[in-house]
Protein backbone atom coordinates (compact mmCIF):
# COMPACT_ATOMS: atom_id res chain seq x y z
CA UNK A 1 0.00 0.00 0.00
CA UNK A 2 1.84 2.95 -0.80
CA UNK A 3 0.28 6.64 0.15
CA UNK A 4 1.39 9.21 -2.18
CA UNK A 5 1.23 12.96 -0.70
CA UNK A 6 2.03 15.12 -3.78
CA UNK A 7 2.82 19.16 -3.39
CA UNK A 8 1.57 21.02 -6.23
CA UNK A 9 1.26 24.81 -6.28
CA UNK A 10 -0.42 25.08 -9.51
CA UNK A 11 -3.06 27.97 -10.65
CA UNK A 12 -5.77 26.39 -11.70
CA UNK A 13 -6.23 28.91 -14.65
CA UNK A 14 -3.03 28.31 -16.00
CA UNK A 15 -4.21 27.12 -19.01
CA UNK A 16 -5.90 30.05 -19.86
CA UNK A 17 -3.03 32.14 -19.14
CA UNK A 18 -0.86 30.66 -21.44
CA UNK A 19 -3.25 30.43 -24.41
CA UNK A 20 -3.91 34.40 -23.10
CA UNK A 21 -0.27 34.73 -23.08
CA UNK A 22 -0.36 33.53 -26.56
CA UNK A 23 -2.63 35.91 -27.68
CA UNK A 24 -0.71 38.23 -26.28
CA UNK A 25 1.97 38.13 -28.30
CA UNK A 26 0.10 37.92 -31.54
CA UNK A 27 -1.50 40.83 -30.70
CA UNK A 28 1.73 43.25 -29.71
CA UNK A 29 3.60 41.64 -33.16
CA UNK A 30 0.51 42.88 -35.63
CA UNK A 31 0.57 46.40 -33.07
CA UNK A 32 -3.28 45.45 -32.57
CA UNK A 33 -4.68 47.10 -29.46
CA UNK A 34 -7.41 45.00 -27.94
CA UNK A 35 -9.97 45.94 -25.70
CA UNK A 36 -11.85 42.99 -23.08
CA UNK A 37 -15.86 44.94 -23.38
CA UNK A 38 -17.64 44.03 -20.02
CA UNK A 39 -21.19 44.24 -18.83
CA UNK A 40 -24.47 42.88 -17.87
CA UNK A 41 -26.87 42.33 -20.29
CA UNK A 42 -28.29 45.49 -21.72
CA UNK A 43 -25.88 47.88 -20.31
CA UNK A 44 -25.22 48.92 -24.12
CA UNK A 45 -22.02 47.07 -25.48
CA UNK A 46 -22.95 46.79 -28.70
CA UNK A 47 -24.72 50.21 -29.14
CA UNK A 48 -20.92 52.05 -27.64
CA UNK A 49 -19.60 49.51 -30.46
CA UNK A 50 -21.84 50.77 -32.97
CA UNK A 51 -20.89 54.45 -32.02
CA UNK A 52 -17.45 54.06 -31.64
CA UNK A 53 -17.06 52.47 -35.05
CA UNK A 54 -18.54 55.70 -36.38
CA UNK A 55 -16.17 58.30 -34.02
CA UNK A 56 -13.24 55.40 -36.13
CA UNK A 57 -14.00 55.26 -39.23
CA UNK A 58 -11.61 56.56 -41.97
CA UNK A 59 -8.97 56.49 -39.51
CA UNK A 60 -8.50 53.73 -37.56
CA UNK A 61 -9.81 50.08 -38.46
CA UNK A 62 -11.97 48.04 -35.52
CA UNK A 63 -12.49 44.57 -35.71
CA UNK A 64 -14.87 43.04 -33.37
CA UNK A 65 -15.22 39.62 -31.70
CA UNK A 66 -18.73 39.24 -30.39
CA UNK A 67 -19.19 36.97 -27.21
CA UNK A 68 -23.03 35.76 -26.55
CA UNK A 69 -24.82 32.64 -25.15
CA UNK A 70 -27.31 32.22 -28.61
CA UNK A 71 -27.50 34.22 -31.62
CA UNK A 72 -25.34 36.30 -34.06
CA UNK A 73 -28.13 38.85 -34.02
CA UNK A 74 -24.84 41.45 -32.30
CA UNK A 75 -22.22 40.64 -35.19
CA UNK A 76 -24.63 41.29 -37.63
CA UNK A 77 -25.39 44.70 -36.38
CA UNK A 78 -21.54 45.62 -36.23
CA UNK A 79 -21.27 44.37 -39.99
CA UNK A 80 -24.28 46.80 -40.32
CA UNK A 81 -21.79 49.10 -40.05
CA UNK A 82 -19.19 48.31 -41.68
CA UNK A 83 -17.37 46.20 -39.01
CA UNK A 84 -15.87 43.16 -39.56
CA UNK A 85 -16.61 40.80 -36.75
CA UNK A 86 -16.67 37.33 -35.56
CA UNK A 87 -19.40 35.66 -33.63
CA UNK A 88 -18.88 33.02 -30.74
CA UNK A 89 -21.81 31.34 -29.20
CA UNK A 90 -20.84 29.95 -25.83
CA UNK A 91 -24.10 27.61 -26.12
CA UNK A 92 -24.59 28.82 -22.13
CA UNK A 93 -21.20 29.65 -21.26
CA UNK A 94 -20.89 32.70 -18.87
CA UNK A 95 -18.08 34.04 -19.81
CA UNK A 96 -15.21 34.15 -23.09
CA UNK A 97 -11.90 32.50 -22.68
CA UNK A 98 -8.42 32.02 -24.38
CA UNK A 99 -9.22 29.44 -26.53
CA UNK A 100 -12.10 30.75 -27.98
CA UNK A 101 -10.46 34.03 -28.78
CA UNK A 102 -8.09 31.83 -30.23
CA UNK A 103 -9.95 30.05 -32.28
CA UNK A 104 -12.13 33.44 -33.05
CA UNK A 105 -9.05 34.95 -34.59
CA UNK A 106 -8.41 32.32 -37.67
CA UNK A 107 -11.47 33.79 -39.03
CA UNK A 108 -10.20 37.53 -38.58
CA UNK A 109 -8.53 39.22 -41.10
CA UNK A 110 -5.99 40.84 -38.28
CA UNK A 111 -3.54 42.90 -40.77
CA UNK A 112 -5.66 46.01 -41.24
CA UNK A 113 -6.99 46.05 -38.14
CA UNK A 114 -5.81 48.86 -35.57
CA UNK A 115 -8.17 47.92 -32.46
CA UNK A 116 -9.39 45.00 -32.14
CA UNK A 117 -12.58 44.66 -29.38
CA UNK A 118 -13.67 41.57 -27.95
CA UNK A 119 -17.16 42.03 -26.59
CA UNK A 120 -17.29 39.50 -23.71
CA UNK A 121 -20.69 37.81 -22.88
CA UNK A 122 -22.82 40.04 -20.60
CA UNK A 123 -22.34 39.23 -16.93
CA UNK A 124 -20.57 40.91 -14.19
CA UNK A 125 -19.12 38.30 -12.50
CA UNK A 126 -17.38 35.80 -14.29
CA UNK A 127 -15.61 37.32 -17.35
CA UNK A 128 -13.67 39.35 -14.57
CA UNK A 129 -11.33 36.06 -13.80
CA UNK A 130 -10.60 35.00 -17.71
CA UNK A 131 -7.81 37.15 -19.34
CA UNK A 132 -8.47 36.67 -23.16
CA UNK A 133 -4.73 38.60 -24.04
CA UNK A 134 -6.33 42.29 -23.56
CA UNK A 135 -4.28 45.37 -23.21
CA UNK A 136 -7.44 47.01 -21.45
CA UNK A 137 -10.57 45.58 -19.70
CA UNK A 138 -13.16 48.02 -20.50
CA UNK A 139 -16.64 47.72 -18.31
CA UNK A 140 -20.02 49.21 -18.68
CA UNK A 141 -22.53 50.22 -16.40
CA UNK A 142 -25.67 52.11 -17.65
CA UNK A 143 -27.92 54.08 -14.96
CA UNK A 144 -30.48 52.30 -14.58
CA UNK A 145 -28.67 49.56 -13.60
CA UNK A 146 -28.07 51.59 -10.39
CA UNK A 147 -25.46 52.90 -8.23
CA UNK A 148 -25.16 50.20 -5.70
CA UNK A 149 -23.30 48.11 -8.90
CA UNK A 150 -19.93 48.82 -7.83
CA UNK A 151 -20.48 47.31 -4.47
CA UNK A 152 -21.89 44.10 -5.39
CA UNK A 153 -19.67 43.42 -8.23
CA UNK A 154 -16.20 44.98 -6.79
CA UNK A 155 -13.86 42.41 -8.81
CA UNK A 156 -15.11 44.25 -12.19
CA UNK A 157 -14.67 47.53 -10.90
CA UNK A 158 -11.02 46.55 -9.49
CA UNK A 159 -9.78 45.05 -12.68
CA UNK A 160 -11.54 47.72 -15.21
CA UNK A 161 -8.63 50.13 -16.37
CA UNK A 162 -11.90 52.03 -18.07
CA UNK A 163 -16.04 52.50 -16.61
CA UNK A 164 -18.58 53.95 -19.32
CA UNK A 165 -21.17 55.21 -17.21
CA UNK A 166 -23.99 54.80 -20.04
CA UNK A 167 -27.49 56.05 -20.45
CA UNK A 168 -27.06 58.95 -18.94
CA UNK A 169 -29.72 60.77 -20.91
CA UNK A 170 -32.30 58.56 -18.66
CA UNK A 171 -30.80 60.01 -15.03
CA UNK A 172 -33.55 62.25 -14.57
CA UNK A 173 -36.16 59.35 -14.61
CA UNK A 174 -33.99 56.49 -12.53
CA UNK A 175 -33.57 56.82 -9.11
CA UNK A 176 -29.13 56.82 -9.58
CA UNK A 177 -27.00 58.59 -7.90
CA UNK A 178 -24.05 59.31 -10.50
CA UNK A 179 -21.53 60.70 -7.88
CA UNK A 180 -22.38 57.75 -5.76
CA UNK A 181 -21.20 55.68 -8.87
CA UNK A 182 -17.92 57.86 -9.25
CA UNK A 183 -17.13 57.76 -6.02
CA UNK A 184 -17.57 53.80 -5.11
CA UNK A 185 -15.49 52.86 -8.31
CA UNK A 186 -12.90 55.15 -7.22
CA UNK A 187 -12.80 54.01 -4.03
CA UNK A 188 -12.36 50.29 -5.34
CA UNK A 189 -10.27 51.06 -8.54
CA UNK A 190 -8.41 54.77 -7.86
CA UNK A 191 -6.70 54.91 -11.02
CA UNK A 192 -9.77 53.82 -13.04
CA UNK A 193 -10.41 56.08 -16.26
CA UNK A 194 -14.38 57.43 -16.02
CA UNK A 195 -16.36 58.73 -18.95
CA UNK A 196 -19.85 59.57 -18.58
CA UNK A 197 -21.89 58.60 -21.80
CA UNK A 198 -24.99 58.29 -23.95
CA UNK A 199 -25.02 56.37 -26.98
CA UNK A 200 -28.55 57.31 -27.26
CA UNK A 201 -28.11 61.40 -27.32
CA UNK A 202 -24.22 61.08 -28.32
CA UNK A 203 -23.36 63.37 -24.99
CA UNK A 204 -19.63 62.17 -23.73
CA UNK A 205 -18.82 60.03 -26.25
CA UNK A 206 -16.15 61.93 -27.74
CA UNK A 207 -13.88 62.16 -24.73
CA UNK A 208 -14.23 58.22 -24.84
CA UNK A 209 -13.40 57.60 -28.68
CA UNK A 210 -10.86 61.05 -28.17
CA UNK A 211 -8.81 58.67 -25.41
CA UNK A 212 -9.04 55.35 -27.39
CA UNK A 213 -7.88 56.98 -30.40
CA UNK A 214 -4.93 58.32 -28.07
CA UNK A 215 -4.34 54.81 -26.82
CA UNK A 216 -4.28 53.65 -30.41
CA UNK A 217 -1.95 56.06 -31.19
CA UNK A 218 0.38 54.87 -28.05
CA UNK A 219 0.10 51.30 -28.69
CA UNK A 220 1.19 51.66 -32.64
CA UNK A 221 4.00 53.94 -31.03
CA UNK A 222 3.29 56.73 -32.67
CA UNK A 223 3.04 58.97 -29.48
CA UNK B 1 -35.04 33.46 -43.41
CA UNK B 2 -31.50 32.37 -44.93
CA UNK B 3 -29.40 29.22 -43.53
CA UNK B 4 -26.32 28.25 -44.25
CA UNK B 5 -22.99 27.15 -43.24
CA UNK B 6 -20.29 28.90 -42.01
CA UNK B 7 -15.84 27.54 -43.05
CA UNK B 8 -15.95 26.93 -38.87
CA UNK B 9 -18.99 24.83 -39.27
CA UNK B 10 -21.01 27.57 -37.59
CA UNK B 11 -25.05 28.39 -38.06
CA UNK B 12 -25.73 31.49 -39.88
CA UNK B 13 -29.37 32.82 -39.34
CA UNK B 14 -31.32 36.46 -40.97
CA UNK B 15 -29.08 38.88 -42.78
CA UNK B 16 -29.42 37.48 -46.47
CA UNK B 17 -28.05 40.73 -47.53
CA UNK B 18 -24.89 40.61 -46.29
CA UNK B 19 -21.88 38.28 -45.67
CA UNK B 20 -22.59 35.12 -43.52
CA UNK B 21 -21.21 36.06 -40.34
CA UNK B 22 -18.59 33.29 -39.06
CA UNK B 23 -20.29 31.80 -35.45
CA UNK B 24 -18.05 29.23 -33.84
CA UNK B 25 -20.56 27.44 -31.36
CA UNK B 26 -19.75 25.96 -28.19
CA UNK B 27 -21.62 23.13 -26.61
CA UNK B 28 -21.81 22.55 -22.75
CA UNK B 29 -18.90 20.15 -22.57
CA UNK B 30 -16.62 22.50 -24.58
CA UNK B 31 -14.09 22.20 -21.47
CA UNK B 32 -14.19 18.10 -21.36
CA UNK B 33 -11.16 16.89 -22.86
CA UNK B 34 -11.84 15.42 -26.70
CA UNK B 35 -14.99 17.18 -26.68
CA UNK B 36 -15.28 19.10 -30.72
CA UNK B 37 -15.56 22.38 -29.21
CA UNK B 38 -16.87 23.75 -32.43
CA UNK B 39 -18.94 21.36 -33.08
CA UNK B 40 -23.01 21.34 -32.23
CA UNK B 41 -24.16 18.15 -31.60
CA UNK B 42 -21.65 16.83 -28.56
CA UNK B 43 -22.42 13.94 -26.44
CA UNK B 44 -24.30 14.95 -23.37
CA UNK B 45 -24.86 18.79 -24.22
CA UNK B 46 -27.95 18.67 -21.76
CA UNK B 47 -26.03 17.66 -19.03
CA UNK B 48 -24.47 19.72 -16.64
CA UNK B 49 -25.24 22.96 -14.81
CA UNK B 50 -23.92 26.08 -16.85
CA UNK B 51 -21.60 28.08 -14.51
CA UNK B 52 -18.04 28.92 -15.10
CA UNK B 53 -16.89 26.55 -11.86
CA UNK B 54 -17.07 23.91 -14.78
CA UNK B 55 -14.48 25.18 -16.53
CA UNK B 56 -12.58 26.00 -13.36
CA UNK B 57 -12.75 21.87 -12.18
CA UNK B 58 -12.28 20.62 -15.29
CA UNK B 59 -8.63 22.97 -14.73
CA UNK B 60 -8.28 21.28 -11.67
CA UNK B 61 -8.90 17.78 -12.95
CA UNK B 62 -6.83 18.81 -15.73
CA UNK B 63 -3.77 19.93 -13.34
CA UNK B 64 -4.56 16.38 -11.20
CA UNK B 65 -4.77 13.80 -14.05
CA UNK B 66 -1.71 15.32 -14.99
CA UNK B 67 0.60 15.27 -11.72
CA UNK B 68 -0.81 11.21 -11.10
CA UNK B 69 1.18 10.23 -14.61
CA UNK B 70 3.96 12.23 -13.34
CA UNK B 71 4.02 11.01 -9.94
CA UNK B 72 2.36 7.45 -10.69
CA UNK B 73 -1.25 8.05 -8.62
CA UNK B 74 -3.86 5.33 -9.80
CA UNK B 75 -6.42 6.39 -7.26
CA UNK B 76 -6.77 10.32 -5.79
CA UNK B 77 -8.35 10.51 -2.50
CA UNK B 78 -7.79 14.48 -1.40
CA UNK B 79 -7.06 17.31 -3.01
CA UNK B 80 -5.83 20.81 -1.70
CA UNK B 81 -7.20 23.79 -3.26
CA UNK B 82 -7.19 27.42 -2.14
CA UNK B 83 -9.14 29.66 -3.65
CA UNK B 84 -9.03 33.59 -2.77
CA UNK B 85 -12.47 35.53 -1.29
CA UNK B 86 -12.03 37.55 -4.17
CA UNK B 87 -12.21 35.17 -6.54
CA UNK B 88 -15.33 34.49 -8.57
CA UNK B 89 -16.08 30.91 -7.10
CA UNK B 90 -18.39 29.79 -5.41
CA UNK B 91 -17.02 26.71 -3.24
CA UNK B 92 -20.09 24.33 -3.01
CA UNK B 93 -20.59 24.84 -6.90
CA UNK B 94 -17.11 24.12 -7.68
CA UNK B 95 -17.42 20.86 -6.06
CA UNK B 96 -20.42 19.61 -7.45
CA UNK B 97 -18.44 20.36 -10.85
CA UNK B 98 -15.68 18.57 -10.00
CA UNK B 99 -17.66 15.37 -9.21
CA UNK B 100 -19.63 15.36 -12.43
CA UNK B 101 -16.08 15.91 -14.70
CA UNK B 102 -14.33 13.70 -12.74
CA UNK B 103 -16.97 10.79 -13.13
CA UNK B 104 -14.27 7.78 -14.64
CA UNK B 105 -11.42 9.30 -13.90
CA UNK B 106 -8.95 8.25 -11.10
CA UNK B 107 -10.13 11.43 -9.29
CA UNK B 108 -14.01 10.18 -9.13
CA UNK B 109 -13.82 9.27 -5.25
CA UNK B 110 -11.35 12.29 -4.34
CA UNK B 111 -12.53 15.03 -1.75
CA UNK B 112 -11.96 18.40 -2.95
CA UNK B 113 -10.67 20.14 -0.16
CA UNK B 114 -11.20 23.69 -0.63
CA UNK B 115 -9.64 26.38 1.88
CA UNK B 116 -11.05 30.07 1.27
CA UNK B 117 -7.63 32.59 1.48
CA UNK B 118 -8.91 36.16 3.16
CA UNK B 119 -8.34 39.30 1.36
CA UNK B 120 -5.39 40.79 2.70
CA UNK B 121 -4.49 44.59 1.92
CA UNK B 122 -0.98 46.42 2.64
CA UNK B 123 -1.93 50.45 2.89
CA UNK B 124 0.25 52.31 1.33
CA UNK B 125 1.18 54.67 4.40
CA UNK B 126 1.94 52.61 7.50
CA UNK B 127 2.73 49.28 5.54
CA UNK B 128 0.45 47.63 8.19
CA UNK B 129 -1.32 44.27 6.67
CA UNK B 130 -5.13 44.25 7.15
CA UNK B 131 -7.88 42.08 6.48
CA UNK B 132 -10.77 43.05 4.80
CA UNK B 133 -13.88 41.26 5.17
CA UNK B 134 -15.83 44.16 3.09
CA UNK B 135 -14.37 45.43 0.04
CA UNK B 136 -15.26 49.37 1.20
CA UNK B 137 -13.51 48.13 4.73
CA UNK B 138 -10.44 50.76 5.24
CA UNK B 139 -6.77 50.68 6.93
CA UNK B 140 -7.76 50.04 10.46
CA UNK B 141 -4.50 52.80 11.65
CA UNK B 142 -5.59 55.30 8.68
CA UNK B 143 -8.61 55.10 7.44
CA UNK B 144 -9.41 55.57 3.94
CA UNK B 145 -6.54 56.04 1.81
CA UNK B 146 -7.28 57.58 -1.93
CA UNK B 147 -4.80 55.60 -3.72
CA UNK B 148 -2.43 52.78 -3.54
CA UNK B 149 -3.82 50.06 -1.44
CA UNK B 150 -2.39 46.69 -2.47
CA UNK B 151 -3.90 43.52 -2.63
CA UNK B 152 -1.48 40.74 -0.86
CA UNK B 153 -4.11 37.81 -1.30
CA UNK B 154 -7.42 36.78 -1.63
CA UNK B 155 -7.47 36.24 -5.46
CA UNK B 156 -5.61 32.81 -6.07
CA UNK B 157 -7.04 29.73 -7.79
CA UNK B 158 -4.31 27.14 -6.94
CA UNK B 159 -4.03 23.24 -6.26
CA UNK B 160 -1.89 23.03 -3.60
CA UNK B 161 -1.40 19.05 -3.25
CA UNK B 162 -2.69 15.76 -3.67
CA UNK B 163 -2.72 12.95 -1.70
CA UNK B 164 -3.71 9.25 -3.27
CA UNK B 165 -2.32 5.75 -3.74
CA UNK B 166 0.37 4.43 -5.86
CA UNK B 167 0.14 2.07 -8.85
CA UNK B 168 1.67 -1.09 -7.19
CA UNK B 169 -1.54 -1.38 -5.34
CA UNK B 170 -3.45 -3.87 -7.39
CA UNK B 171 -6.90 -2.90 -7.84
Amino acid sequence: MTEIKVPVVRNILEVNERLARENRKLFDDKKILVLNLMSSPGAGKTSVLERTAEALRGRYTMAVIEGDIQSSYDAERLQRKGVQAVQINTDGACHLDGNMIRTALENLDLDPVDVLVIENVGNLVCPAEFNLGEHEKVMILSVAEGDDKPLKYPLMFQISSVLLVNKTDLLPYVDCDLNAIHERARQLNPTQKIFDISCRTGEGLEAWTAWLEARIREHKGLS
Amino acid sequence: MERGETKAGGRWLFGAELDPVSTLCYGRYAFRKGADRRGHDQPNREEGPLVHEMAIAQSVLDIVLDECRRHGIATVERIAVQVGALAAVVPDALTFCFQVVAQGTPAEKAVLDIETVPVVMRCPLCGELFEMEDRLDVCPQCGPVVSGLSLISGREMTVMSIEGRGEDDGA
